[in-house]
C-alpha cells in the first residue's frame, strides 16, 4: 500500500520551525521544549506538556495569559500533531476539529497579534485554521490505511472523503493561505481521494479513476511514484473485487497520455505491472472455466492493457545506458514531462537489473507475449497463440525460467507448444520440422512422450484413426507413460475413439472391457474425481453403444449382448447409486437398454423394459428422450395387452406429446410419434374423467379426433415433411369419414399430404413407399364412399396427377398403379359372367395398355420397391402360362424381371416380396437355370424370418419347382411344413394337391388318394375344387386297381380299388346333382365348374358299367342282407 | 505552455546551452536565466524554449563554444549541456501521447520544420519530432504518409539515426510496399523481413516487429482475389496464401503484447476476416445449427479461430462492430457456444 507522507512532512516542517522562544511560563519556550521532546520520540511526555499549557490557557485570566494567549492555537496544533504521531487518530481528529471550528481561535485580536509577531515563517497562525481541516481529513485517511502494522479501518475513508473534497474546493477557490497554496497539494489530495474511494469497503472505481486523472492534470505536482502507485492500488483492489477488474483496463486505455510511458519509466514500472497482469490472466482462466463471461473478458482486457506496459529489454537498456552516460550514476534527480523523477543511481541499478535479465535470458517482454498467447489459447484461438509462441521461439530462443532449482531453458518446451499449435492450425509439416529441431535430451522422456501424445491428439482431431492407433501403441510402449497419469487414460480412450470410428466394434468392446478389467481409471492420480467420473461414465456409454451395435449385427438380435447391456445398467446403478439427475450418461444407457429389449420383444422382455422406463421417468424428466421413453412405456402396455394399465398408456402418450412439444422444433419428431400411437391406440380404452366417471363413446371419439387435429396443427403445419403424415392421413380418413364434414376434411388432408410428401421425396431424390400405399387408400376409399365409376376414378386420379410434378416418376407410377387397380376391380365385376366376355376383353386390353405404358415410362430405379413389386407382379401374372408357349411366356416374364431385380438390388423394404415374385416369375419360364435361381430365391425367402404369408407363398413356389424337378420327398416335406402353418388358404389347397402329386410320384397312392379325398370332402360345395379332386382320386384308385372283395363278417367289407373309385364318385355325384337339377342354381354355376362336375359324372357312369364293379356291388348287397 | 522539466539541481554547475531553432536565442543571459531557474526546480521556460524532456534522455553533449551551431561541431569537444525543447514540440508530443494522431502529426511536422537547425543533433528535438511523426502516421495506418516522413529525413545527417530508427524506417518502407497493391511479392517481402530481423534483430522493437509481419500479411493477402475475401469464399487455390497471411497478421497482432494497439488490432481484424473466408468455414457456419460445445469442438480449427478471434476483438480489444457484420456474427456464434456456459 502506498503511504501518504509528503504533505504531512511539509506541514510538520512549517510547524516545527515556528520561531518561539519563551521564558518560564512563557509559551514559546514551552513550545520549543515540547518540540524537542517530539524530536526525541517522547510523544506522551510532549502531549502531557501540551495539555498542561492548554489547561493554563483555558483556566488563567492572568496577565500572562492575556499577553500570550494567542499562542494557544499553536499548542492545540502541536497536540494534534503529537496525537497523530502516536496514532491516536480519533483524538487527533477531535483536536484539529477544535482548532478548525472553535470560535475562540477565530478571534480577530488574537490573529492580529500573531501576525504582528510575524511568527511561523513570517505568517500568523491563520494557515492552521484551514490546514487543520486538511489534518482532520488526514486523521481519517490515516486511520483508513493504517501503517502496515496497524489495523486498517476502511470505513474511515467515508469520513475522509467529504473532508478532502471540502479542502480541495477551498484550494480551487483560492481560499487557503499562501503557505498552503505554495505547497500545491491539490494533486496529492486528488491522490488521497482516489485512494479513499477505492479503499473504502465498497470501492468506487469510477470516482477513483476520475481523481487519479484529475491528480495528474492538476497544477500541483503529483509525483510519478504516487500516480503509478495509485494505478497499482486500483489493480490490487480490483483483484480483490473481480467484478471491477475491467477498471484497470479502462483507466489505462482511457488515459493514454498518462500511461504512454517511455522506456525509462517502463523500466521502472514494468515489473510492477507484470505481476498483476499475470494475476489477471489467472483470474481470466478461472472465470472462463466457471463460465463467467464478464469477469473473463474484463480480466483479459486488463491483463492485456497491463502487459502493454511491460518494457522491451533492448530498448530499455539503450535508454538507461544513454541516461547514465549523461546524468552519471549519482543521486542527482531529474524529472520528465509528466513529473516522473529519476536518480542517476536508480537508472544505474535498473540498467544492472535489466542487464541481469538479459544475462539470465529472462526478458520480461517475452513472458508478456507468452501471457497474451495464453489468453488467446484459452479463448480457443490457436492461430493467435501460435503467433505468440512463434515469437518466443524465434526471437527469444534461449529464454529461461527460474524455479527453486535454478534457471532452466524454455526453448524446447516453447518449441513443443509452437509445434503443437502449428499442428492444430493445419501445418503438420511445420509442426514436424519444429519437433525435429527439438533437442530430445532437453525435453527428456516426458517431453518425448508429449511429442507422441500431441501427434496422437492431432491425428484424432483430424480423424486419422489408423495413425491414432499406431501413435497410441507407441505411447503405450514408452516408459514415461505412467499408469497413474491422466495421459495413460487418454491414450486408452483415444484408442477406443479410433476403433469406434473405424467401426471395429468388437475391438471397441474388448478395449473398454480391458480398461475396466485393469482398473485403469481407478489408478489415475493426477485427475480430479469429477474428471475421472466423467471418463468412466463416457466409457460405459460407449460400451453400451458397442454392445447395442453388436447385438444387432447380422439382423437377428444377439441375446448375449442384450444381456450385457442389462448387466451394464445394473453395474452402473451400483457404481453411481446417488440417483444424480445431472448424470448425462445414465439416461442414455437406460434408453439403449430399453431399446434393446424392445428390439427383441420377447414376451419376457417387456417387464424389465417397463421397469427401466419407470426409472428413467422418475429421474430424468426433461431429458432429451423423455417423450420417447414415455411412448415406449405406453407401447409396452399396449403390446402386452395390459388392460388395467391402458389408461396409463394413453396418459403417457399424451404426456409425451406435451413434453416433446415443449422442446420446440427439436421435439416435433417425438410428438409426431406419440400422436401417431394415439391415433392408432387412442380408443383402446375409455379414460377416466376428472369427476371419476368414464368418458362416453362420443367423448372418446372426440378425443381421438383431437389427436389428429393436434398433429396437423402443432406438428405437421408448416413442415416440409413429416414421417408420420401419410400414415396419419390414412388413419384420419378412417376416423373422420363417418361425418360428411370429417370425410371432406380428411380427403383434402390426404390429398395435400400426398402432394407435399411427393414433392419432398422428389426434392431429396428419395423414394417413399408410403406414398403409393396412401394413394391406394385414397382411391379405394373415395371410390367406395362416392360410388365412383371407372371413368370418374380415372378423372380423379388424373386430377391428383396434375398436382404432382411430372418428373416425380415414383408418385406418377403410383397413380398409374391406382388406375390399374381400378381397372382390376372393374374386371372382377365381369369375371365368370360369360355374357360380359367382350367387356372383360376390353378391360384386359386397357390393363395391357396401362401395363405397357407403365413399363415404358417408368424405369425400375425411379420407383419404390413396392411399386416395383406391384408392376412386376402385374406383368408376371399377365404371362400366358396356360398357352404353354415357352417363348411367349419368357417374353412376358422378361418384362417383369427388371422391377424385381432393381428392388432386390436396392434393398430396404419389400425385398423379400420382390424375391418371391422374381422366383415365381423365373419358375414359370421352365428354363433350368431360371428354376435353379428361383429355388435359391425361395430358399432365401423361406429363411428370411419374414411374415408367414410371404414365407408360405415362397414355400408354394418352391414346392412347384421341386415338383417339376421330381424331388417328391422335398415337396412332401415342404408342403407339410406349410400346412402346419396354414391349412385354410387357397395356397394351402394348392399345397395339398402338390403334396398328393408328390405322393403319387413316389407311388404312395394311399397317401395321394387320402389327400384328394379329403380335399373333395373339405371343398364339396366348391365344385371347382372338389370335382377335380374327386376325379383325380377316382382315377388313382381305378388305375391301381388293387384288392379283392372280402366280407369280414363284422359288418365291414374290404372293397377293391375300382369299386371304391366308383363308389366315392357315385356318392359325390349324388351330393352335387341336386344343384344341377335346380335351374335357378344351375344358372349361377360357372361353365368351368359345370364341366368339371360333368367329367366326374361321366367317369362314374363309365366305372359303374364295369362288370367287376357291378359284381362287387351285387356281392356286397348280398352280404349285407345276410348279416342283417 | 509551461512545463516542469528535467533540471537536476546536482547538475546545475554544467553550462546550460540554450538554442531555439526558430528564435535563434543564444544569449548568455538567457542561458544563465534558464540555468538559475532550473537549479531552483521551478519552471524552466525561457523565451519560447523549454528544457528538454527526459522521456527520451534529454541531456546532451554540446560544444562549449556557444556561438557555433551545434550540428557543425557536434562531434567535437563535447561536454554536458541541457538541450531545450520548444514549447510547440512539447505540445505536439503531448498530442501524440494522447493518441490524437491527426493533430499531433500536424504539430510535429510544423515543429520539425522549425527545428531544422537541430536536425544533426543525436537524440535532439528534431529526431524526437521525426520519430513521433512516423509513429503517428503508421498508427493511423497511413503508410504512404509514414514513408513520406521517412524519406523526408535529411540525408546529410542520417548518421544520427540509431539502429532502431533504421529498422523502423525499413519496416515503414515494407508496410508501404506491401499495402500498395502488387508492388512487392510475398517472397520478396519475406526475404526482406528475414534480412532485417537477422541483421537488426535487437533494434527491432516488438511493435516494429509486428509492423514487419503486418506487411507480410498484406503481401500474402494481396495475392488473393479481393472478391474471394469480400464474399467470404476463398478458393482452395488461395488457401495457402490466406493461411500465411493469417499467421503473419497474428504475429503483428500479438508482438507488441498490448501496447500501441492500432496496427495489432487492424492486423487481427484482417486475420479474422481471412479465417472467416477460408474454404469450408462458411459451410460450417451455415450448418452449425443450435450451438453446443460439442459441435464447437468438432468444428475445424479455422472455424474455431475465426469465431474466437472475432469474440476477442469485440470483447477484449474493444473493436466496435455492427450487429449484422460478419465479425459480430462470428463473435455471437462463439458467445452462444463457448462462454457464459457452465
Amino acid at each position: 500500500m502506498f503511504r501518504y507522507s509528503t504533505a504531512l512532512s511539509v506541514m510538520a516542517l512549517a510547524a516545527v520551525s515556528a520561531p518561539y522562544v519563551c521564558q518560564a511560563q512563557d509559551p514559546a519556550g514551552k513550545f520549543k521544549r515540547i518540540t524537542q521532546l517530539q524530536t526525541n520520540g517522547k510523544i506522551k511526555e510532549a502531549i502531557a506538556q501540551c495539555d498542561e499549557m492548554l489547561k493554563y490557557f483555558s483556566d488563567g485570566k492572568s496577565r500572562t495569559v492575556a499577553q500570550y494567549g494567542f499562542y494557544e492555537p499553536f499548542f492545540v496544533w502541536k497536540k494534534g500533531e503529537l496525537l497523530m504521531a502516536s496514532k491516536d487518530y480519533d483524538q487527533a481528529y477531535a483536536t484539529f476539529q477544535n482548532l478548525a471550528t472553535n470560535t475562540k481561535y477565530q478571534d480577530k485580536n488574537m490573529r492580529e497579534r500573531a501576525r504582528r509577531k510575524k511568527l511561523l515563517n513570517g505568517q500568523g497562525y491563520d494557515p492552521y485554521l484551514t490546514a487543520s481541516k486538511y489534518y482532520m481529513a488526514l486523521c481519517k485517511y490515516q486511520k483508513g490505511v493504517g501503517d502496515g502494522k496497524e489495523q486498517k479501518s476502511p470505513e474511515a475513508f467515508a469520513e475522509a472523503i467529504p473532508l478532502l473534497e471540502e479542502y480541495l474546493d477551498l484550494y480551487q477557490g483560492g481560499k487557503l493561505s499562501k503557505m498552503e497554496k505554495d505547497l500545491k497539494l491539490d494533486g496529492q489530495i486528488c491522490f488521497m481521494l482516489m485512494q479513499s474511494y477505492i479503499l473504502q469497503p465498497t470501492p468506487d472505481f469510477k470516482k477513483a479513476g476520475a481523481y487519479l486523472e484529475r491528480g495528474r492534470k492538476s497544477k500541483g505536482v503529483l509525483p510519478d511514484e504516487m500516480a503509478m502507485a495509485g494505478l497499482s492500488t486500483v489493480i490490487n483492489v480490483a483483484m480483490k473485487n473481480p467484478e471491477a477488474i475491467g477498471w484497470v483496463r479502462d483507466i489505462i486505455v482511457s488515459n493514454p497520455q498518462s500511461y504512454c510511458l517511455g522506456p525509462v519509466r517502463m523500466a521502472r514500472h514494468g515489473s510492477t505491472f507484470f505481476s498483476p497482469a499475470q494475476s489477471c490472466v489467472k483470474m481470466f482462466e478461472e472465470a472462463m472455466k466457471a463460465g463467467d463471461e464478464k469477469k473473463a473478458n474484463d480480466s483479459a482486457r486488463s491483463a492485456i492493457a497491463l502487459m502493454g506496459m511491460v518494457p522491451n529489454t533492448d530498448e530499455t537498456l539503450n535508454a538507461l545506458k544513454q541516461m547514465n552516460s549523461v546524468v552519471g550514476t549519482g543521486k542527482a534527480v531529474i524529472s520528465d514531462l509528466d513529473g516522473a523523477k529519476y536518480k542517476g543511481s536508480d537508472c544505474k541499478k535498473l540498467y544492472e537489473n535489466y542487464t541481469k535479465s538479459v544475462e539470465n535470458k529472462m526478458q520480461l517482454e517475452a513472458f508478456a507475449v507468452q501471457q497474451s498467447a495464453s489468453i488467446a489459447l484459452t479463448y480457443g484461438c490457436h492461430r493467435l497463440a501460435k503467433a505468440g509462441y512463434g515469437i518466443m521461439v524465434n526471437r527469444y530462443p534461449e529464454l529461461q525460467t527460474k524455479d527453486k532449482d535454478g534457471y532452466k531453458p524454455l526453448g524446447d518446451k516453447l518449441k513443443q507448444a509452437y509445434a503443437q499449435l502449428s499442428r492444430t492450425t493445419g501445418d503438420e509439416a511445420a509442426a514436424r520440422a519444429i519437433e525435429d529441431s527439438i533437442d530430445k535430451s532437453q525435453v527428456g522422456e516426458d517431453g518425448a512422450l508429449a511429442l507422441v501424445l500431441n501427434r496422437m491428439i492431432q491425428a484424432q482431431k483430424e480423424e486419422r484413426w489408423e495413425d491414432v492407433l499406431s501413435l497410441a501403441d507407441e505411447a503405450l510402449g514408452m516408459s514415461a507413460l505412467k499408469p497413474t497419469s491422466s495421459s495413460f487414460l487418454q491414450v486408452h480412450t483415444s484408442k477406443v475413439a479410433a476403433l469406434k470410428s473405424l467401426k471395429r466394434e468388437q475391438e471397441v468392446i474388448a478395449a473398454i472391457e480391458k480398461i475396466f478389467a485393469d482398473n485403469v481409471i481407478g489408478n489415475i492420480t493426477d485427475s480430479t474425481p469429477q474428471q475421472l467420473t466423467s471418463v468412466d461414465q463416457q466409457l460405459r456409454y460407449f460400451l453400451c453403444l458397442g454392445y447395442y451395435t453388436a447385438m444387432r449385427e447380422g439382423g437377428a438380435i444377439n441375446s448375449e449382448y442384450l444381456d450385457k447391456i442389462q448387466q451394464l445398467v445394473r453395474d452402473y446403478e451400483i457404481k453411481y447409486p446417488d440417483k444424480n439427475a445431472e448424470d448425462k450418461v445414465l439416461p442414455l444407457i437406460y434408453f439403449y437398454a430399453v431399446n434393446s429389449l424392445m428390439l427383441r420383444s420377447n414376451k419376457e422382455d417387456f417387464a424389465p423394459a417397463k421397469d427401466i422406463c419407470d426409472k428413467y421417468l422418475e429421474r430424468f424428466k426433461g431429458h432429451d428422450y423423455h417423450a420417447t421413453v414415455l411412448t415406449v412405456k405406453a407401447t409396452i402396455i399396449i403390446t402386452t395387452k395390459d388392460k388395467p394399465n391402458l389408461e396409463i398408456a394413453i396418459r403417457c402418450l399424451e404426456e409425451a406429446v406435451e413434453v416433446a412439444l415443449k422442446r420446440g422444433a427439436e421435439g416435433k419428431g417425438a410428438a409426431g410419434e406419440a400422436l401417431n400411437r394415439l391415433a392408432i391406440n387412442g380408443r383402446l380404452t375409455f379414460l377416466t374423467k376428472e369427476d371419476g366417471s368414464k368418458e362416453s363413446k362420443e367423448e372418446q371419439d372426440a378425443r381421438h379426433l383431437a389427436y389428429f387435429e393436434k398433429f396437423w396443427t402443432d406438428v405437421d403445419a408448416g413442415a416440409e415433411t413429416n414421417r408420420f403424415a401419410l400414415q396419419m392421413s390414412r388413419l384420419y380418413l378412417s376416423a373422420a369419414k363417418n361425418t360428411e364434414e370429417g370425410y371432406a376434411k380428411a380427403i383434402k388432408r390426404m390429398e395435400d399430404t400426398i402432394v407435399r410428401e411427393a414433392a419432398y421425396s422428389q426434392s431429396q431424390n428419395k423414394l417413399n413407399p408410403e406414398i403409393s400405399t396412401t394413394i391406394t387408400a385414397l382411391i379405394d376409399t373415395k371410390t367406395e364412399a362416392e360410388s365412383m365409376g371407372l371413368d370418374a376414378v380415372k378423372a380423379y386420379i388424373a386430377d391428383i396427377s396434375g398436382k404432382v410434378s411430372k418428373a416425380d416418376k415414383s408418385t406418377q407410377a403410383s397413380l398409374s398403379m391406382a388406375v390399374l387397380g381400378a381397372l382390376s376391380k372393374e374386371r372382377d365385376k365381369y369375371i365368370g359372367d360369360d355374357s360380359q366376355k367382350a367387356k372383360l376383353d376390353e378391360i384386359d386390353a386397357q390393363i395391357e395398355t396401362e401395363l405397357t405404358t407403365l413399363a415404358r415410362d417408368y424405369k425400375p430405379e425411379q420407383l419404390t420397391n413396392d411399386i416395383c413389386f406391384t408392376i412386376g407382379e402385374n406383368l408376371r401374372m399377365r404371362a400366358p402360362i396356360d398357352s404353354g408357349n415357352k417363348d411367349m411366356i419368357t417374353t412376358a416374364i422378361n418384362r417383369a424381371l427388371p422391377y424385381y431385380r432393381e428392388a432386390i438390388k436396392r434393398g430396404g423394404s419389400m425385398v423379400v416380396e420382390n424375391k418371391r415374385g422374381l422366383a415365381d416369375a423365373l419358375a414359370v419360364t421352365g428354363d433350368a437355370a431360371n428354376q435353379a435361381e428361383a429355388e435359391k430365391l425361395y430358399e432365401e425367402v423361406i429363411n428370411s424370418g419374414a411374415d408367414y404369408e410371404v414365407v408360405n407363398a415362397a414355400r408354394l413356389g418352391q414346392a412347384r419347382v421341386l415338383l417339376a424337378k421330381g424331388d417328391s420327398n422335398a415337396v412332401i416335406q415342404l408342403t407339410q411344413a406349410y400346412l402346419e402353418a396354414d391349412s385354410e388358404s387357397e395356397e394351402a389347397l394348392t399345397m395339398r394337391i402338390m403334396q398328393a402329386d408328390a405322393f403319387e410320384k413316389l407311388g404312395k397312392i394311399d397317401e395321394a388318394v387320402d389327400i384328394h379325398y379329403a380335399i373333395m370332402r373339405d371343398y364339396t360345395g366348391a365344385i371347382a375344387v372338389s370335382a377335380p379332386a374327386c376325379e383325380k382320386m377316382m382315377r388313382l384308385l381305378w388305375n391301381r386297381g388293387k384288392g379283392t372283395y372280402a366280407d369280414n363278417r363284422d359288418g365291414t367289407f374290404d372293397h377293391t380299388d375300382k369299386w371304391v373309385a366308383w363308389n366315392r364318385g357315385e356318392n359325390y355325384v349324388k351330393m352335387i346333382q341336386p344343384m344341377f337339377d335346380d335351374a335357378a342354381t344351375l344358372k349361377d354355376i360357372p361353365k368351368a365348374e359345370r364341366d368339371a362336375f360333368y367329367k366326374v359324372k361321366t367317369l362314374v357312369d363309365e366305372y359303374k358299367g364295369n362288370s367287376a364293379v357291378r359284381e362287387e356291388t351285387r356281392r356286397e348287397q348280398a352280404d349285407r342282407k345276410k348279416y342283417q | 505552455m509551461n512545463f516542469r522539466n528535467i533540471i537536476s539541481a546536482a547538475l546545475s554547475a554544467a553550462v546550460i546551452f540554450s538554442c531555439a531553432a526558430e528564435a535563434q536565442e543564444k544569449s548568455p543571459t538567457i542561458v544563465a536565466r534558464a540555468a538559475k531557474k532550473a537549479k531552483e526546480g521551478a519552471d524552466t521556460k525561457v523565451g519560447n524554449i523549454n528544457i528538454v524532456s527526459s522521456t527520451k534522455p534529454g541531456v546532451y553533449t554540446y560544444q562549449k563554444d556557444a556561438d557555433t551551431t551545434p550540428e557543425v561541431n557536434i562531434e567535437k569537444n563535447f561536454s554536458i549541456f541541457y538541450a531545450l525543447t520548444p514549447a510547440e514540440l512539447v505540445e505536439a508530443l503531448r498530442l501524440y501521447a494522447a493518441e490524437d494522431f491527426e493533430a499531433a502529426r500536424k504539430a510535429l511536422h510544423t515543429s520539425r520544420k522549425h527545428l531544422t537547425n537541430w536536425r544533426g543533433l543525436p537524440e535532439g528535438p528534431y529526431l524526437r519530432a521525426y520519430r513521433a511523426e512516423v509513429q503517428c502516421a503508421v498508427r493511423q495506418l497511413d503508410f504512404a504518409g509514414a514513408v513520406a516522413v521517412v524519406n523526408d529525413f535529411p540525408e546529410d545527417v542520417n548518421k544520427i539515426l540509431t539502429a532502431q530508427d533504421k529498422a523502423t524506417a525499413n519496416a515503414v518502407k515494407l508496410l508501404y510496399a506491401a499495402t500498395k497493391e502488387g508492388s512487392i511479392s510475398p517472397d520478396k517481402i519475406t526475404e526482406n523481413i528475414n534480412t532485417i530481423v537477422s541483421k537488426q534483430g535487437k533494434a527491432v522493437t516488438p511493435s516494429v516487429y509486428g509492423w514487419l509481419y503486418f506487411a507480410q500479411g498484406a503481401a500474402y493477402q494481396a495475392a488473393i482475389p479481393a472478391d474471394q475475401i469480400s464474399s467470404h469464399n476463398i478458393s482452395e487455390e488461395h488457401k495457402l496464401n490466406a493461411s500465411k497471411a493469417i499467421d503473419a497478421y497474428c504475429i503483428a497482432g500479438i508482438s507488441s503484447h498490448g501496447a500501441e494497439m492500432q496496427i495489432p488490432v487492424e492486423a487481427l481484424k484482417r486475420a479474422q476476416l481471412l479465417l472467416w473466408s477460408m474454404p469450408g468455414v462458411q459451410k460450417e457456419v451455415k450448418d452449425f445449427g443450435h450451438p453446443t460445445p460439442q459441435k464447437f469442438k468438432k468444428a475445424s480449427q479455422n472455424f474455431q479461430d475465426a469465431v474466437s478471434l472475432a469474440y476477442m476483438l469485440i470483447n477484449v480489444y474493444g473493436v466496435e462492430a455492427d450487429a449484422s457484420s460478419p465479425i459480430a456474427q462470428a463473435a455471437k456464434l462463439f458467445q452462444n457456444t463457448k462462454v457464459g456456459k457452465k
